[in-house]
């Protein structure tokens, strides 16, 4: 044999063993080893039903909150310094405001805050009311820092949450500046997830005001279950970050509930707080809900509470879930949400299959009547790209989503139109006379050019779509750029080759 | 050999120029008119924002049945769109700006009040005002962008003219299959988007198959009058256009009969793709890189050379 078309036939030979390799897992689903290279081919959301969700991170509320508990340290620094503070604020405009009962501390309260928190720069103090009122603010790339972790940690925890749920192949992705894309395929109770992935899940240990409270400590207004009002102290006394680990227990009534361990440190600090307020009312506050306010009766040591408050067992669960998974740093905004049954992806997809196999019918019976042998050629080449292409799905891990198969049925498109510039160029040349094997090698040569420029410009766009484009438009980019090398490669080289071929055995005038 | 086209035509393509600008001209106002009317209605749930439901429903209902079911159970202003298919389904939107859960909390409540047990919810889209603005714009941009490169690249491989004429054929096509996609009741989306994107890709492809022809052919003929040379390139690659386009049309009308949903719409949406493509090669991109190429007064100057070809084996 010709030692030229061996080696190619190897290159082919070679490339189709690699594509079919990489199909294995897709062909064989579930049965098939999950070490293997390449994993099963993934369907879009829109294809296999599932969940899809873009959160917005409200980043600026993780600044306000970081605010607020700079404003609680500064209150206590000042309270165990003696210096009374009448009121203390956080503006609208992110400062932080402290207004003294008289002008005799200003100075001393100006260094208790620069010593204790160089986080906050002094801006002036405004004395245009009776009282006066030292205003600070936050540096702004200290700002930046606060949202710009507010947003890594938000993906974080909301990994570890999607996690808990026990999804497979979930997707959680961060786009563009504070947006987290996620996606789970099969979910169909969006409400579930949105509860347990979106919540912010801010659990604080508060004290109910009385007359015990120190002086300064002010109040505010929650809400409990009901949504009737329930008066707080404004500072928390110990947060969720101590939470270690949380499960599901029934109290002596029945009822579900929570219970948390704590951090050794958070032990301490809930063992400290538990014995130096016996006989007060606790509140167990989430997300600015006050579930419930038992009444310390001796200190708590062993690191454990427990959160009661009437809920459901389903309630309990996702409460277990995100007390896990830790808090959200900022609270999430859903700003697109989308959910397809899984019964309607499936009808869609096999029609759409279905139709696909038609239209590839139709066209494969033609070119086979119309070109003959050339054209069982030009069906095989079509064949290969398809799988070809699909194969290169799978190795990139690329998701097909309905956009995608349009890109795919471009790319078929474009690669039937190939074998038919070839062919008419041959039929051409064996028209003006020219032997057969020549009109072969002159055809191909002269469509290449055509070939390649088409092929050349649609990479290009594909390329661009995919770098500016988003979602959707990615999918299409994607499986355009895949087609694109596949189609030059099996319209060009695959179909020469096997016309080389056939001319090497001798078979003078294969049908065109 | 069997043959469709017999081989030596010879149609004067250039000569059907005027009238078919006419066409053009008009089937481009007219597409403008329906978008203007339109306006932001031409948008569906991605690119405008607000609540979408894909509903199926057993028995006998049509799109004024639902509606007026839903508003007798308080969700007024709801538009009701009927996709056929084996399932009857209708997309039910609200451009309400409340919250997802408020909002598919109503809506089920009212389908479940009027229809009982018979209507379920497929799908259920929401996508935040700012958001479709955004999808809107970044769409948008990565199209403007994609059509920029193909007019440098196609400037460099053949001419400054021929990149002009096929922006100007893809505008065009874009324009007027968009045009007949809204007349014929549907809505701008992800979906269309796919189908623009496919329309360009074929549109091109069409423009450099036939002007590659004209680039050998005046390679060949240097001094050759640049009409003709156009006009026998066309007849040139006939056979080659009314194959691949009759078979790109079957797919498309195989998906279009088979096909349901998203699928169906893109499918209408490339079919007039299809036809529109093979036309704007002819009669759009052929008369705007003749009369540019008249205009700098270069109509019988060689133009660029076909790049070398690969070498046979």
């Amino acid at each position: 044999m010709d030692r030229d078309v061996f080696q190619r036939a190897l290159i082919l030979g070679a490339v189709t063993i690699a594509a079919l390799l990489c199909l294995l897992p897709t062909a064989f689903k579930d049965n098939f080893p999950a070490q293997w290279f390449t994993r099963p081919l993934a369907m879009g959301l829109d294809i296999s039903g599932g969940v899809h969700l873009v959160y917005g991170v409200k980043s600026k509320e993780a600044v306000k909150s970081r605010l607020q508990s700079l404003l609680v340290a500064v209150r206590s620094e000042l309270r165990a310094k003696k210096i009374a503070v009448a009121q203390s604020a956080v503006s609208a405009d992110g400062q932080l405001e402290v207004t003294l009962l008289t002008d005799a501390f200003v100075e001393d309260a100006k260094s208790v805050v620069a010593d204790k928190l160089s986080d906050l720069s002094f801006k002036n103090v405004d004395s245009q009311g009776s009282r006066p009122k030292l205003v600070y603010e936050i540096d702004p790339r200290m700002m930046q820092r606060i949202e710009l972790e507010a947003i890594e940690q938000a993906v974080e925890t909301l990994r570890n949450r999607v996690d808990q749920f026990g999804v497979a192949e979930p997707l959680i992705q961060r786009s563009g500046e504070d947006r987290i894309i996620l996606q789970m395929p099969g979910v169909s109770d969006v409400n579930a997830v949105k509860k347990v992935v979106g919540s912010v899940a801010k659990l604080e240990f508060r004290l109910l005001p009385s007359s015990a409270s120190p002086a300064g400590v002010g109040t505010v207004t929650m809400k409990d279950k009901q949504g009737g009002p329930v008066v707080l102290e404004d500072q928390a006394l110990m947060t969720g970050d101590s939470v270690v680990d949380a499960r599901v227990g029934f109290d002596t009534n029945g009822q579900a509930e929570v219970s948390v361990s704590l951090s050794p440190l958070g032990a301490q600090t809930f063992a400290k707080l538990t014995s130096e307020n016996v006989g007060r009312n606790l509140a167990i506050v989430l997300d600015g809900v006050v579930y419930s306010s038992p009444v310390i009766r001796e200190a708590i040591t062993g690191g454990r509470a427990s959160i009661s408050g009437g809920f459901t067992t389903d309630e309990a669960k996702q409460l277990k879930i995100v007390l896990k998974a830790g808090a959200l740093p900022a609270p999430l905004e859903v700003l697109e949400e989308r959910t397809v049954g899984p019964t309607l992806g499936l009808e869609s997809v096999k029609k759409g299959l279905m139709a696909m196999a038609v239209g590839f019918g139709v066209i494969a019976l033609f070119m086979v009547v119309y070109y003959a042998k050339a054209g069982v050629i030009a069906v095989t080449t079509l064949i290969l790209n398809a799988v070809f292409m699909v194969a290169a799905l799978s190795l990139f891990g690329a998701t097909l989503t309905l956009p995608g198969l349009a890109g795919l049925a471009l790319t078929i498109g474009m690669a039937v139109d190939s074998n038919v510039i070839i062919f008419e160029r041959i039929r051409d040349e064996v028209r003006a006379g020219v032997g057969r094997d020549l009109a072969v090698h002159t055809g191909f040569d002269k469509a290449f050019s055509a070939i390649f420029d088409a092929n050349i410009t649609t990479l290009l766009s594909g390329m661009i779509l995919y770098y500016f484009g988003t979602g959707p438009i990615r999918g299409f980019a994607v499986t355009l750029c895949i087609g694109v090398v596949s189609t030059v490669f099996c319209a060009v080289f695959a179909a020469r080759l096997a016309f080389d071929y056939f001319e090497l055995k001798g078979k003078r005038g294969l049908s065109i | 050999m069997k043959e469709i086209i017999p081989r030596d035509s010879k149609i004067d393509f250039m000569s059907m120029v005027p009238v078919c600008m006419v066409l053009s001209a008009l089937a481009i106002i007219a597409s403008f008119y329906v978008f203007m009317s339109r306006g932001e209605g031409s948008f569906g749930t991605d690119f405008s924002g607000g609540h979408e439901f894909l509903v199926t429903f057993q028995g006998d209902f049509d799109s004024e049945k639902i509606r007026a079911g839903l508003a007798s159970q308080g969700v007024q202003d709801a538009r009701v769109q009927a996709f056929q298919g084996a399932v009857k389904e209708y997309s039910i939107r609200l451009l309400e700006a409340a919250d997802v859960e408020t909002v598919r909390g109503k809506v089920e409540g009212a389908l479940k009040g009027a229809f009982g047990d018979a209507a379920t919810i497929q799908k259920t889209d929401f996508v935040g005002p700012t958001v479709g603005k955004e999808l809107r714009r970044s769409a948008l941009l990565a199209v403007i962008l994609g059509l920029i490169a193909i007019l440098i690249y196609i400037a460099m491989r053949f001419e400054f003219s021929v990149g002009l004429g096929s922006i100007v054929a893809l505008f065009h096509d874009v324009v007027i299959a968009t045009g007949i996609y809204i007349a014929s009741g549907h809505l701008i989306g992800m979906a269309t988007l796919a189908g623009a994107l496919t329309i360009v890709g074929y549109s091109v492809n069409d423009t450099v198959v036939v002007f590659d022809r004209v680039r050998e052919e005046r390679g060949k003929r240097k001094n050759a009058d640049l009409s003709a040379v156009i006009s026998e390139a066309l007849n040139f690659t006939l056979s080659r256009t009314i194959i691949t386009h009759v078979l790109t049309l079957f797919s498309a009308v195989a998906l279009y009969l088979i096909g349901e949903g998203d699928i169906k719409d893109l499918s209408l949406y490339l079919v007039a793709g299809i036809l529109l493509g093979a036309y704007s090669t002819i009669f759009v991109v052929s008369p705007v890189a003749l009369y540019w190429e008249r205009y700098r007064g270069r109509d019988s100057v060689r133009v660029n050379q076909a790049p070398e070809a690969r070498k046979a084996s």
